[in-house]
């Protein structure tokens, strides 16, 4: 047996067929993982744990923080996955779940403030200072735009991913980009000054 | 096109979401326009820096933390039939405490009470003796009623003056798809004894309903009760009987 069929059995789901979950197609995969078979699950979560990262991760600009964020994402969308009507893809559902975990630690460290990490990555300077920037903008704008840029999403995913109408992303997305404009220049400005 | 125009579509146009008309109106005033190609110029800057975030980040494999959680919180298919089964001990245990906490038999055999009820309308009958097997069939279409033979398991009481006669050995049970209006009346008679008197060892209740075409439904329930004071025999005798013709009215 080996570990991972222990661990789908300690789990108290149906055992499945690891090796075969990765050459699923994605819908087959959410369906078997709505029967409860941790197996498929799993192969879902290596399929889209990189991307949800990296969405957590701009988003809330802190490695640990993100990490958290993603197994927390990974939790709830294995709770609510029998809701999961497959409406939209199951990518922008898991990035709709990822946006809601953000938006809820957000509250809790607005609640409890703690020091802003510092850049674990020396070489990453410059995705950093985005993040950086990005972290000055209003809540909304931040989601749209790095659903757009992060995630590379189209208008209508990002509306489906955060419930709101195409002309609400369209608007918001113009706005977010040009204050995101002006804090770059602005922090720019700030980097270049002594 | 105006520069503020220009501007308000420069987001669009920089992500090639504008119409091709009105994309190239766009390009036409930015080769023209120095301060809205430098606009043009920073939005790009910044977009292009947001796409270095699409940078896939490496995310940790599914530890056996990650394994235990998503265990403690996957979907129990079976969870529902728990529910189920919840809300019927529950429902059982209820009406169990129910009949034990309802009150002794504390009263003797009583005379039987006798209820009638009579329908709004039209007619003004005073309460009267129906004797089920004697009456006229009526000239319309009688109503279907079928008759079930049980078996007393005690002498009835005497009932007041003008009740139907307690030798007979056939009594009469409604059929319901048939005449709803006798399936309204004997629900009526069953909540009028389970409102009333729980005490008493046995009752007997006598209902007479005056239809508005005319006809009346008499309906007869004896209800014995055990030592615990459960009603152990419910004996209803229905019977449907068609409007009086000046022939065969006798006149009471």
């Amino acid at each position: 047996m080996t570990g991972r069929d222990g661990a789908a059995q300690e789990m108290g789901l149906t055992g499945g067929v690891p090796a075969a979950a990765a050459g699923d197609d994605e819908a087959a995969l959410v369906a078997r993982a709505r029967r409860g078979e941790a197996a498929a699950f799993e192969a879902l979560y290596r399929r889209h744990r990189n991307q949800v990262y990296t969405l957590c991760l701009n988003l809330c600009g802190n490695p640990e923080d993100a990490q958290d964020m993603l197994q927390e994402t990974f939790v709830n969308a294995c709770r609510g996955l029998p809701k999961f009507g497959g409406r939209s893809a199951f990518s922008t559902w898991l990035y709709r779940i990822a946006v809601n975990v953000v938006r809820a630690a957000a509250r809790r460290r607005r609640r409890d403030p703690e020091p802003a990490a510092a850049p674990s990555e020396p070489d990453a300077a410059t995705v950093d200072h985005v993040r950086a920037v990005l972290g000055r903008l209003r809540p909304a704008h931040r989601t749209v735009l790095v659903l757009r840029y992060s995630q590379e999403l189209s208008y209508r995913e990002i509306a489906e991913c955060l419930q709101w109408s195409l002309s609400r992303v369209k608007v918001t997305l113009h706005r977010a980009k040009h204050a995101f404009k002006e804090a770059y220049l602005e922090a720019g400005a700030e980097e270049v000054a002594p | 096109m105006r520069c503020r125009t220009a501007r308000r579509m420069l987001s669009a146009y920089l992500d090639g979401d504008l119409a091709e008309v009105e994309q190239a109106r766009v390009a036409a005033h930015l080769e023209g326009c120095t301060e809205c190609r430098a606009e043009a110029s920073a939005l790009k800057g910044a977009a292009s820096a947001l796409r270095t975030l699409s940078a896939v980040g490496s995310a940790p494999e599914l530890t056996d933390d990650l394994r235990r959680r998503l265990a403690a919180r996957a979907p129990r298919r079976l969870s529902w039939r728990w529910a189920c089964a919840g809300v019927a001990a529950v429902a059982a245990v209820a009406v169990w405490f129910w009949l034990a906490a309802r009150p002794q038999p504390v009263a003797p055999r009583s005379p039987a009470r006798q209820a009638v009820v009579e329908s709004p309308p039209v007619e003004q009958a005073a309460p009267r003796v129906v004797e089920p097997q004697t009456e006229t069939p009526a000239p319309g279409p009688p109503r279907p009623v079928r008759h079930v033979a049980r078996p007393q398991p005690a002498p009835p009481q005497p009932v007041a003056a003008g009740a139907p006669s307690e030798s007979a050995p056939t009594e009469f049970a409604p059929d319901d798809s048939a005449a709803p209006e006798a399936a309204e009346s004997i629900a009526g008679v069953v909540l009028l004894l389970g409102s009333a008197e729980p005490k008493l060892p046995s009752s007997r209740c006598y209902l007479e309903v005056t239809l508005p075409d005319g006809s009346k439904s008499v309906h007869e329930e004896n209800v014995e009760r055990d030592a615990a004071g459960r009603p152990r025999t419910i004996q209803i005798a229905c019977e449907q009987i068609a409007p009086e013709t000046p022939g065969t009215n006798s006149g009471g």
